[in-house]
């Protein structure tokens, strides 16, 4: 079952006076529980699809559907509740609010829903990336693979559906990479949470259920697609 | 490739290029602190100078002229410290050309070097006399004279030649050459005959001497330094006749020291808040893109830019922007109060201070030079990396102490946290809010009071006369000047007047055997001329022994009037009253014994005495030391109370006036021959000149009036009439003023036609003008309107200035959040969370800004109204307690603040998530 899905998804950006095609008629299904990684030169349009099939970029053309929904005829405010409900994001650059300690901002998706935490639940997250020592510290005294597990970990808060990751292991060290990259992987599978991976590094790709290769703003490969 | 040299200026040139949209708004954030304040400045300081220009030119430099000046008493001004500038003149004669009317006359005088600069006379024509035999007379006095005359015209005046200070008795004609016509100033000084006398509005040459026989009459004008008039008084009491020829022009502040002028004190006190609040203006526009700045030095400063280097870089910038800014901003503000000016003053008379406005010009360059290396000295604290890397938060909030938070709201959390880093900044807006509510307040308040402060007349139409007075005890032709019951009749005549009333006055004499046999309350109120005899001290003085301390102590000519009106005891001098019938009837709810019967009244068999149900004898102590005085109610010596004085009753007394009792009055009325003035214009009065009225009257009613009514009183007590029973006292008495009612509404057209009238009858009258209530009213409002205008531009160029602080703030903390709001974006923060996250920082800078400020203003004005001081008193008394307008302005402003950010907000949330997060 298809848990998000796109169809002819173009983004174009204006650069000066030409017009730079940066996703290309990309149309492409995405299952339940699937770990699939994006892969691509930089350059290729990989992070552009996974800003656009994460409603954080509006597509020049082109729709995403969510659980058979369509997102186009969601506003700016319905947008907002499904990122904090079903979406959970891992940036390259962590993205933590920097005034906020490593719990508080864990907790930032909850409390926007004005929800109670299941504090076993995010117990459970916590204990599993390895951050119980590190909650109460703000993240400029953690260290970048510190900041990426608390990242992780408010991308799980809320128990999302889909888990988008750009590059998450992008500004780690090989250590880290892999301890982020295994932890991902070990959430995604333990939560059945979808993992929608954007990474350059094929080693990370190959671990991946499904590795789909982007040029030039266009699926060039699919692994899925091979299979069959 | 054309090859391009890399200069300082050329990099300062190209951050000016390459930013040019934040440097538009920087540069309009610089004009509107410096406009805001230069031209407040400007205009205080400019209207300061005006008002002093045009004290100059209608009265001139001088505080005080006296004339009988003695080289002796010379000798003691100029000992004495209560005299800055003490300059010479000599009237050398009386120029006159009617000799009925020897009040439209003055006197001739010729100037030293220091009393032409005092007197400042200012030339309308032709030329100040520099030969013998040429005179320059004041415009009104020309007119006066009936001479009808241009500059180079010969003009002959009838002349009586001064002998010291008197005048000869002969009249010879003169002919002088007319040089000059000089601006009035006599008629802006003179609030007496014995002022238009004493004061020359014609001056010869230095070389003009006195005609054979006479003698100069030296006169002196002076300065009176900031010890105060009554030292001045001091030095004059044992000269009485000294004191008597004493001119006051009230020009008090003049002749001070500028910087020792207290309205100069509150202008500068003024100047420095608005310079303070300007630079602020300015150093906030320098700041609103700090973070960015230090990042763009750290940068330099990696690639090997020293700090004079980064310095000098930064001054080069700043000097540009101060070069488009200052002068933009003089021009604005000086185009800009002429459009003011324009609307308030008379132009003619506006001293524009330029100086001002480019002092204000240097201090703002300064400012901007200055604000420039804040970047500066705020990125010497960090190192190049740190200043790239964007490490600002954590080091602000490394020495913070932070409690995690278990539950929180979102917004409220990351307000809290965001107030704690940028703590300087909050502390910043809420001190310029602070000053702002605070400098506001104060001025609503003055302003409340001033716009309050509005009067209208009882009456719609009045006819009056610009001076007169009578002599003492005794009734002279000029003392009967006013207007009759036909100038009356001809106005009443008119279809839209409804009503007119009006009063007469004459001086009247209440004939006693002896003073010691009055009662102790008229003892009480006939001690307009009392004495504490040099062995007795003020403070012996009590209720069981001021009558025998306190010594009637009458004028030099109380025994030739005496002699003169063969008195056979003593008199007390006093006025009677002629009321038209409207007056009489407003006296009833006053009376406090026996009943105003008009028919009594009219056949002059009775009269009414207004006395006051009690009087005081009070002695009084201020800085200035103890004096003596009467008061007729308490409310008067509660006044004094509150202005700091110390104040004892040494005796009150009831009235002992009672209906039926009898009176024995007389009126001295004197048909002097014109040669027999005096150099004070003051008639002498002997036997055969005189015409006295004895009459034996009853006191038909007791009143006790107050200043509420229109009715007019000149002394403690006195005697009431009708219009018809002054014709048995003083039948030549004519209206001082007489007073009209309209029938309906006024209009324009009405008030044209009216006042036509009244000017017809007025030019008839010596000294008689008119006024309409209506023009007052429409004047009254215009400088309402005016001073509304100006107040309303004052607090919006405030509030603006304060808006631009907290907007520019604000903005520079949603450009440098620009990451956290796609963070919050992407985590599924709406547009209200992450608005409502920086209202609440508005709300606090708000909170803590309006708390302080509007407490400051609120205890400060509590300290100030307690305060006994007589200056503070006085100031607080100009002034009601008005915090509403302030708080409306301010409640605006948040709102205005709180669109503000709410739009930044939503523009920043235009662009995508991805855009907001992407690294600059």
């Amino acid at each position: 079952m298809n848990i998000i899905e796109c169809k002819n998804l173009t983004k174009e950006y204006l650069s000066g006076e030409n017009t730079v095609v940066a996703l290309n008629d990309v149309s492409l299904e995405f299952e339940k529980g699937e770990f699939c990684a994006i892969t691509g030169p930089s350059g290729s349009g990989k992070s552009t699809f996974l800003h656009v099939l994460s409603s954080l970029e509006n597509a020049t053309a082109g729709e995403v559907i969510y659980n058979g929904e369509s997102l186009k005829k969601y506003n700016d405010n319905q947008l907002s509740i499904l990122r904090r409900r079903r979406f959970g994001f891992v940036f390259q650059a962590y993205n933590l609010v920097e005034e906020l300690t490593g719990y508080e901002n864990i907790l930032l998706p909850v409390m926007l829903d004005k929800k109670k935490p299941d504090e076993e639940y995010l117990k459970k997250i916590i204990n599993i990336l390895g951050i119980e020592e590190r909650l109460s510290h703000l993240p400029s005294a953690l260290s970048g693979g510190q900041q990426q597990r608390i990242a992780i970990a408010r991308a799980l808060a809320n128990k999302p559906s889909i888990l988008f990751a750009d590059e998450p292991t992008g500004n780690l060290d090989g250590k880290s990479g892999r301890e982020v990259l295994s932890l991902l992987k070990y959430v995604s599978k333990e939560l059945g949470v979808t993992l929608i991976l954007v990474t350059h590094d094929l080693h990370v790709a190959e671990q991946a259920d499904r590795v789909i290769r982007i040029e030039d703003g266009s699926v060039v490969s699919d692994s899925k697609n091979a299979e069959v | 490739m054309k090859k391009r040299k890399l200069t300082f200026n050329s990099i300062a040139l190209g951050n000016l290029k390459h930013r040019k949209k934040r440097y538009v708004l920087m540069i309009l954030g610089i004009v509107l602190s410096m406009v805001f304040s230069s031209s407040i400045i400007y205009f205080a300081f400019s209207a300061y100078t005006t008002s002093q220009e045009q004290t100059k030119a209608d009265k001139g430099l001088y505080d005080i002229m006296c004339s009988d000046y003695e080289e002796r008493v010379f000798g003691n001004m100029q000992q004495s410290d209560s005299f800055e500038t003490i300059g010479m003149g000599y009237v050398v004669g009386f120029a006159f050309t009617d000799s009925e009317d020897r009040l439209s006359g003055t006197s001739v005088a010729k100037l030293d070097k220091i009393s032409k600069e005092l007197v400042n006379p200012i030339l309308l024509s032709g030329a100040y006399p520099e030969k013998k035999g040429e005179i320059a007379i004041e415009q009104t006095t020309l007119l006066q004279l009936g001479i009808t005359a241009k500059p180079g015209d010969k003009i002959t005046l009838k002349f009586q030649t001064q002998n010291d200070d008197e005048l000869m008795p002969e009249v010879k004609e003169k002919t002088y050459v007319l040089s000059g016509i000089l601006r009035d100033k006599r008629s802006n000084i003179a609030i007496s005959f014995d002022d238009k006398a004493n004061i020359p509005s014609a001056f010869v040459s230095e070389y003009e001497q006195v005609d054979l026989g006479g003698k100069e009459n030296i006169i002196c004008y002076a300065q009176v330094t900031d010890k105060g008039y009554n030292e001045v008084w001091g030095l004059f009491s044992d000269e009485p006749e000294l004191s008597s020829s004493i001119v006051f022009t009230y020009n008090e502040g003049l002749a001070l020291n500028v910087d020792e002028s207290l309205s100069f004190v509150y202008i500068l006190v003024v100047a420095v808040i608005l310079l303070l609040a300007s630079s602020m203006g300015i150093i906030n526009a320098f700041t609103t893109n700090l973070k960015e700045r230090k990042k763009q030095i750290g940068l330099y400063r990696a690639v090997g830019a020293t700090k004079k280097q980064i310095v000098t870089l930064f001054l080069r910038e700043a000097i540009l922007l101060g070069v488009v800014c200052v002068p933009v901003s003089l021009l604005i503000s000086y185009f800009g109060v002429r459009v003011i000016v324009n609307n308030i003053f008379d132009e003619a008379f506006f001293e524009p201070n330029i100086w001002v406005l480019l002092v204000c010009g240097a201090f703002s360059l300064l400012c901007v030079v200055l604000a420039s290396l804040i970047p500066i000295f705020a990125a010497s604290r960090v190192t190049p990396m740190q200043a790239i890397r964007n490490i600002e938060t954590a080091r602000k909030l490394k020495n913070k102490k932070i409690c995690p938070q278990k539950q929180f709201t979102v917004h409220k959390l990351l307000a809290k946290r965001d107030l704690t880093i940028s703590k300087r900044k909050q502390v910043f807006v809420s001190i310029f809010l602070v000053i702002t509510i605070v400098a506001s307040s104060y001025i609503m308040s003055v302003f409340t009071y001033s716009i309050g402060d509005i009067y209208k007349e009882d009456y719609d139409y009045c006819l009056s006369l610009s001076s007169w007075t009578g002599g003492y005890a005794v009734n002279y032709p000029s003392s009967n000047n006013g207007f009759t019951e036909n100038h009356k009749q001809t106005v009443l005549l008119n279809e839209n007047i409804r009503s007119a009333y009006g009063y007469k006055n004459a001086k009247i004499n209440m004939l006693v055997s002896d003073f010691d046999s009055l009662s102790n309350y008229k003892f009480i109120a006939g001690l307009e001329y009392s004495k504490v005899p040099e062995t007795s001290e003020l403070s012996d003085i009590n209720e069981d022994n001021y009558r025998s301390l306190i010594k009637y102590d009458r004028p030099p000519e109380y025994t030739d009037i005496k002699n003169a009106a063969e008195y056979k005891g003593e008199f007390l001098d006093t006025e009677i009253i002629a009321l038209d019938d409207e007056f009489i009837e407003e006296l009833n709810r006053y009376v406090y014994d026996g009943k105003i019967d008009i028919n009594k009244l009219n056949s002059g068999e009775q009269v009414i005495v207004y006395a006051p149900k009690e009087m005081y004898l009070v002695r009084r102590t201020n800085e200035y030391g103890s004096s003596l005085n009467t008061y007729d109610n308490k409310e008067n010596i509660q006044y004094a109370v509150d202005r700091g004085e110390q104040v004892e009753i040494i005796a009150s007394e009831k009235s002992d006036y009672e209906a039926g009792q009898k009176l024995d009055l007389s009126l001295i009325y004197a048909e002097t021959n014109n040669t027999n003035f005096d150099v004070n214009g003051e008639p002498l009065v002997t036997k055969e000149d005189v015409d006295v009225t004895n009459k034996q009257v009853e006191i038909g009613a007791v009143i006790d009036f107050m200043d509420e009514t229109a009715i007019p009183k000149y002394s403690d007590w006195g005697i009431v009439t009708t219009v018809q029973g002054m014709e048995h006292f003083s039948p030549r008495a004519k209206y001082k003023e007489i007073y009209f009612d309209l029938k309906a509404e006024c209009t324009e057209e009405t008030d044209e036609e009216v006042k036509a009238i009244l000017k017809s009858v007025a030019d008839c009258v010596d000294d008689g003008h008119y006024q309409s209530n209506y023009e007052i009213q429409i004047e009254q409002k215009e400088t309402i309107k005016n001073s509304i205008l100006l107040v309303c531009s004052i607090m919006i160029l405030f509030y603006t200035i304060s808006g631009s602080i907290i907007n520019n703030t604000l903005s520079s903390n949603i450009k440098e959040d620009k990451r956290k709001i796609g963070t919050l974006r992407a985590v599924g923060a709406n547009k209200k969370e992450i608005t409502l996250s920086y209202i609440l920082q508005l709300f606090s800078m708000f909170k803590w800004g309006f708390g302080i400020g509007f407490g400051l203003f609120g205890i400060s004005y509590l300290i100030l109204s307690l305060m006994p001081m007589p200056d503070i008193k006085a100031l607080m008394s100009n002034m009601v307690f008005n915090p509403w307008v302030t708080l409306a302005f301010g409640v605006v402003l948040f709102a205005v603040c709180s669109l503000s950010v709410s739009l930044k907000i939503r523009k920043e949330m235009k662009n995508s998530i991805v855009e907001n997060i992407r690294e600059l």
